[in-house]
Formats: structure tokens, C-alpha cells, sequence
């Protein structure tokens, strides 16, 4: 009898790996606005580029949350359902609320530094057009593919809480510092160098792209540009542009002076009217009618400029604004409408 | 049966010519004015007599040219060969004034006339006024003195008026843009305009004459026809006349265009609020259509530079000048560089100060 519970334990314990479990969904679409071949194939798509990632890439919709905060909504989600991998809880979430259009991402763990505030942004940016259009699954789609791009060089320097904390990354994502920016000085310039370390950028020579410059005022953060000295300015005459410049008015002003002149060479024209001759008063009219006869409406797009996404990486990171959410964890996030 | 009719004066038997200035048939011996109709009255007591000689001579003429006629003129004796639609000119010989009475009476009768306001002075001064201020015209063709050959012209003219009944269709378009964030949307809305009423018009003018060019003669537009006087020869007196050689049937054709032009856009202005108004189609029918046979002032010259013959013409009642003049291109050439480069210089040099100072 032993011997017969061993092996079926041992069987039991074989087949264990093939064990059907509770798989996480990556594709949570309450609103119905994907068919069920493009769930299919986005849930496909999300889980492998999940596991790749190691962080969770989760895309929710709703039609009508109620007036909920769509902030809290979206972090809640993601935290209640066990979404992040690692001890961080890596992960993005995209969350379409249709009742008011809105649209927010939600990041943790490493997604706060591949998605940083201004990445949000330009992430909108190119999904808004195909969500205004009602191509849900194209917008997702760039939505996976751009948390590729932004997840494999994650180039967030630095989180900044609510409360004014500020927590600075090396560029391997290791925490370096941790000050609050009431502690700093106002209306200085500080750069945020590739290590993490928070320095006077006016002690900088040759200020790099790669760090993240800012400036407290008033109690706020501001990412600003260094101002490069560059090299001196030309202070020359540009003779180049004085001359095209003068020579096209002087083009100009001849043709239309000589074509004036030239007219006033000709006097003799028929008269193709009798206006002159119109007795006064004498127009009556019996019968004037305006009768509608068809409409037409053509219409265009307009087209909305996208910022290209590679533009940030490789230049000064920037950061994220966080907050902790309702379950103590910590979470980036943007949005906007559409 | 031709008549030649010279005025003389009745106080030293010189020549009468019909004076702008004045308005009266004045003498270019003695410069004694008098009325015209005083004249006339005076000349038809010498008619009957001049009659008989003019009929004798001209059947010894030996030209057989239908177009041509020939006169013999009253103070000289010369032969006058002239067109047949001269109704009024001057003898070569002589210079004495010959009006061709039969050309300007009967059917011929003109039923109305502007004499001249403007004399042959105003005519050579408005002449080389037009020309002087021209910047383009060769220098030599300013300085050709051909003013003397200026002739005092009466020309020839239908003057039509008429009643009309219009009715006339227009399309129209009126057009909308707006813009929901989304798109730009433009909306185009169409329209058939009925317009059907009357308007009239008082003596349009047509040349009647194929020897004078009808293009000029619309240039110096508009005649004031209620300066016109019933016709007498003597006001032809010292100036050359045509009478008609185009009908009134043939030069209503034109009036029509013109009054038909002026209709479609006379009730084109009674449309409001529309972006595009064109005449679709419009039909014009005259009522009460009237036509006078009227001479009217008209100062010519005539003259020929590089191969082309360039007419001028002045209004002989409002002294309104026109006429196309020959270019120099090499003039207008030189007028393009130094216009460009005088721009030049003054914008590269506005440029410079600017950048200077903006330093």
C-alpha cells in the first residue's frame, strides 16, 4: 500500500510542471472594445513580452468608474491583483477610462524609470490619434512596443515624491541619494550626474547631455537646460543674407515699378459696358428669388505632430514624480485625454 | 447730286470756321463772330447759285472710283478728290472749308451734334503732355513734332437707347469652415439666383464709320450727350466730318453686348452674403428701343514709328486724351537696373545700419 501512495506521489510530483495554474491576464478589457482575436492576440503579445521584460505590462479598460479618481483606480488595480514581478513590483500599467476619455499609465519598480514623467507624455502623444479614431488595438500595440523601447533603456535619474523627497538613480537603478528639496538651495541649478550624485552644475566645465539638470523654486522641481557656452557668436556682417535680401527687394521693387511704367504705355481699351449710359432709377426688379440647390462637406484630419520616442533616450534622463498609493507602494504615472 | 456749301463771312467775304472757344462761326480774316444760326441764315440765301456750278464740272470727271467723288472747289477752282463719306473737310489748294451738303442731309441728316469745346491748342497740349511724361517712349519719337497734323474729326455714331426686360440666372456658392479638434470640415452650399426686372439705357454710342478705329473711339468714352444741338452744317465749318458707311442694324450687335454686360452685372449687385456669383444665362429683350444718328467731336493724329501706325484721340467735348505709345526696350531696360540698383543699395545699406546698431 506504501509502495502504490509513493509512486502515485512521485507521478504526481512528475507532472507537476505541467500543472495548469492561475496565469495572470494581461488584457483586462471591461469596456469591450477589442474583439476577441485582438484580446487574443494582445494577451499573447503581453505575456511574452512580460516575461522578456521581467516587469508586468498590463493594459485595463473600463467604461464608467463612477467618478473614481482614475489615479487611485489604476494603482489600486495593479497592486490588488497581485500585478510586478520581483521585489519591486516592476511593472506599467495603461488604463482607458471611456466615460470621461481618459487615458493613464501607472508604473512601478523599474517601469517609474523606463517610463518617466516626460516618456508618459510622448507615449500619449502617439497613442491618442488611433484612440481618437477608435483603433483601441493599434494604440495598444504601440503601447507594448513602446514599453519594450522604454523598459530595455530605462533612463529615469531620479523619483520625486509628493512630499518633496527625491531619491536619485545610478544608471544601473541603484538608489545613490536621498535628500528633500526644501533642503536645497533655491534658484541653483543642480545636476543630476550619471552616478546619482547630486551636484552645483555651475561647477560643471562642459556640462553633460547624460545628466538631468533642475532648479527649486517656490517649493517645486523644475528639469531645466544647461545653457552651453558654446562658441562665440559671429559677429560679422552676414553679407550672404544682406545680399539676397537686398537683391530680391530690389528685384521686387524694379519689376513692379517697370511693369507700372510699362502699362501706362496703353490708354486704348474697348469698353465692354454701358454703364455710363444707364438711365438712373431705372432698374426695377419684378422677380428675385435665391433657391438652394445641393450642399457639399468635405473634410480633413488634422494631422497631430508625434515626437519621435528615441528622441529622449541617450539625453539627459529625466525623472518621475511618484506617489504611494493606497497600498504603501510606490508609483509613477501620467495622463491625459482623448 | 452734290452740294458744296462754304460759309463766308458776311462782313469781308473771308473764311468762316466753327470756333470751340466761343461756339461761334468766327472769321479768319476779320475774326468778326456771329451765330450760327445767323450764319446759315446768310450762306442758304447763296446756295441756289452754287448749285448749278458744281453740277457742271463734276460731270466731266474722269474718275471712275466708286468710293471716290470728285468737287471743285468755290475759291480756288481745284479738284477735290475725296471719299465718298466726307461730308465735310478742307480744299488742299486753298485751305478753304468744303461741306459736302448731300452727304449730311435728308437720310443722311445727323439728328444731333456735340460741337467741339476743345481747340486744336488744348488738343496739342494735352498730345504732348501724354507723351512728355512718359518715361519709356524713345527719345526721338518725343521729339518728331507732327502736333500740326492734328485733325478736328466729327465721327459718326449710333447713340441707341432702350427699354430692356432682363431675366437673368446666376449660380453661387456660399462656403462654411469649422472644426471639431478632430477634423476641418468645409461646407459648400449651392444656389440658383433668378433676377427678372427692367433697366434702361440712354445713347449708348457705336462708330458708324469704317475709316476710324471703334476700339479708340469706346477710349474716349463718355460723350455728355445732353450738350448736343440740334444738327446744322455750320458747325462743321473748318473741321473734317464722315458720315456713316456702318448701319444702324450692323452696330446694334455691339450696343446689345455692352447693355447686356452692364444688365448681368447690374443684378448681379442685388445679390448679397455669396462667396462665387457667375451668369449662368441670361436673356435681354429691348423695348421702346430708339436710335440717333449723331457726329461727335473727336481731335485725331495719326502717326508711324517703327512700322506701326499709333493713333491718338481726344475727346473733342471733355478733352479726355488716349493713345498707345511705342516702347524703347532698351529705356526699359535701363530703367530696370537703375531701379534695381538704387534699391539695392538703399536696402543693403538700411540692413547694415540696423545690424550696427542692434549690436
Amino acid at each position: 500500500m506504501k509502495k502504490i501512495l509513493a509512486i502515485a506521489v512521485f507521478l504526481l510530483l512528475l507532472i507537476t510542471p505541467f500543472r495548469i495554474h492561475a496565469e495572470k491576464v494581461y488584457v483586462i478589457d471591461n469596456a469591450g472594445l477589442l474583439t476577441a482575436q485582438e484580446t487574443s492576440d494582445l494577451e499573447e503579445k503581453l505575456e511574452r513580452i512580460s516575461a522578456e521584460l521581467q516587469a508586468d505590462i498590463v493594459v485595463l479598460t473600463e467604461s464608467d468608474i463612477n467618478g473614481q479618481d482614475v489615479v487611485a483606480y489604476a494603482d489600486d488595480f495593479f497592486d490588488y491583483n497581485g500585478y510586478g514581478q520581483g521585489a519591486h513590483y516592476d511593472g506599467v500599467l495603461l488604463f482607458l477610462e471611456m466615460e470621461t476619455r481618459t487615458w493613464y499609465i501607472s508604473t512601478s519598480g523599474s517601469g517609474i524609470r523606463a517610463f518617466t514623467d516626460a516618456r508618459i507624455q510622448d507615449a500619449g502623444d502617439e497613442m491618442v490619434p488611433y484612440l481618437a479614431d477608435g483603433d483601441y488595438y493599434a494604440a495598444f500595440d504601440r503601447f507594448a512596443d513602446l514599453a519594450v523601447e522604454y523598459f530595455r533603456e530605462p533612463i529615469g535619474d531620479y523619483m520625486l515624491y509628493d512630499n518633496g523627497d527625491l531619491v536619485t538613480f545610478d544608471d544601473d537603478g541603484n538608489i545613490v541619494t536621498e535628500v528633500n528639496i526644501r533642503d536645497l538651495d533655491e534658484n541653483v541649478m543642480y545636476a543630476i550626474t550619471d552616478e546619482g550624485k547630486i551636484v552645483d552644475a555651475s561647477s560643471l566645465e562642459d556640462p553633460p547631455e547624460s545628466y538631468t539638470y533642475f532648479m527649486v523654486e517656490d517649493g517645486y522641481m523644475y528639469e531645466v537646460r544647461p545653457e552651453k557656452p558654446g562658441p562665440e557668436p559671429d559677429r560679422s556682417l552676414p553679407l550672404l543674407e544682406t545680399g539676397v535680401s537686398s537683391g530680391v527687394t530690389g528685384l521686387l521693387a524694379s519689376l513692379v515699378y517697370v511693369s507700372r511704367e510699362r502699362r501706362k504705355l496703353r490708354s486704348v481699351n474697348a469698353r465692354s459696358q454701358a454703364s455710363e449710359y444707364y438711365r438712373k432709377g431705372s432698374m426695377d426688379l419684378t422677380e428675385s428669388r435665391d433657391i438652394f440647390l445641393y450642399r457639399n462637406v468635405s473634410r480633413t484630419r488634422i494631422q497631430r505632430t508625434t515626437t519621435s520616442s528615441g528622441g529622449h533616450s541617450g539625453g539627459g534622463g529625466g525623472g518621475s514624480h511618484v506617489h504611494i498609493s493606497s497600498s504603501g507602494h510606490t508609483h509613477g504615472g501620467g495622463g491625459g485625454h482623448f | 447730286m452734290s452740294e458744296l456749301l462754304e460759309y463766308k463771312c458776311p462782313n469781308c467775304g473771308g473764311v468762316l470756321h466753327f470756333d470751340a472757344q466761343s461756339q461761334k462761326l468766327k472769321c479768319l480774316s476779320c475774326s468778326t463772330e456771329f451765330d450760327v444760326e445767323a450764319a446759315e441764315e446768310y450762306n442758304n440765301a447763296q446756295a441756289v447759285n452754287q448749285d448749278d456750278l458744281s453740277w457742271l464740272y463734276e460731270s466731266d470727271s474722269t474718275y471712275k472710283d466708286q468710293n471716290l467723288a470728285v468737287y471743285v472747289c468755290q475759291s480756288c477752282g481745284g479738284e477735290v478728290v475725296q471719299d465718298k463719306t466726307t461730308a465735310a473737310s478742307s480744299c488742299p489748294f486753298c485751305g478753304n472749308a468744303i461741306i459736302v451738303t448731300s452727304e449730311v442731309s435728308g437720310e443722311l441728316r445727323p439728328d444731333l451734334v456735340i460741337p467741339f469745346k476743345v481747340t486744336k491748342e488744348d488738343a496739342k497740349n494735352a498730345y504732348r503732355k501724354h507723351v512728355q511724361a512718359q518715361k519709356l517712349v524713345p527719345a526721338i519719337f518725343k521729339k518728331r513734332d507732327h502736333i500740326d497734323e492734328i485733325k478736328g474729326v466729327y465721327v459718326p455714331f449710333w447713340l441707341f437707347s432702350s427699354d430692356v426686360a432682363a431675366d437673368v440666372r446666376y449660380r453661387a456658392q456660399r462656403t462654411r469652415s469649422y472644426s471639431d479638434g478632430r477634423y476641418r470640415y468645409v461646407e459648400t452650399s449651392h444656389f440658383l439666383l433668378k433676377r427678372r426686372g427692367h433697366i434702361a439705357f440712354d445713347d449708348v454710342p457705336v462708330e458708324g464709320s469704317t475709316k476710324i478705329s471703334p476700339v479708340l473711339m469706346e477710349s474716349i468714352e463718355p460723350f455728355d450727350v445732353s450738350e448736343g444741338v440740334d444738327f446744322e452744317t455750320a458747325y462743321l465749318s473748318g473741321y473734317l466730318a464722315n458720315r456713316y458707311d456702318i448701319g444702324k442694324e450692323e452696330s446694334i450687335g455691339r450696343a446689345n453686348e455692352r447693355i447686356k454686360n452692364s444688365t448681368e452685372s447690374a443684378f448681379r449687385d442685388t445679390t448679397a452674403g455669396y462667396g462665387m456669383v457667375t451668369t449662368v444665362s441670361s436673356h435681354l429683350a429691348n423695348t421702346d428701343g430708339k436710335a440717333r444718328y449723331a457726329l461727335l467731336p473727336v481731335w485725331l493724329l495719326s502717326t508711324v514709328w517703327g512700322g506701326k501706325t499709333y493713333q491718338f484721340a481726344m475727346n473733342g467735348q471733355t478733352g479726355k486724351f488716349v493713345g498707345d505709345l511705342p516702347e524703347d526696350k532698351m529705356l526699359t531696360l535701363w530703367l530696370f537696373l537703375r531701379t534695381f540698383v538704387l534699391v539695392f543699395l538703399i536696402m543693403a545699406i538700411v540692413l547694415i545700419v540696423i545690424f550696427m546698431t542692434a549690436r
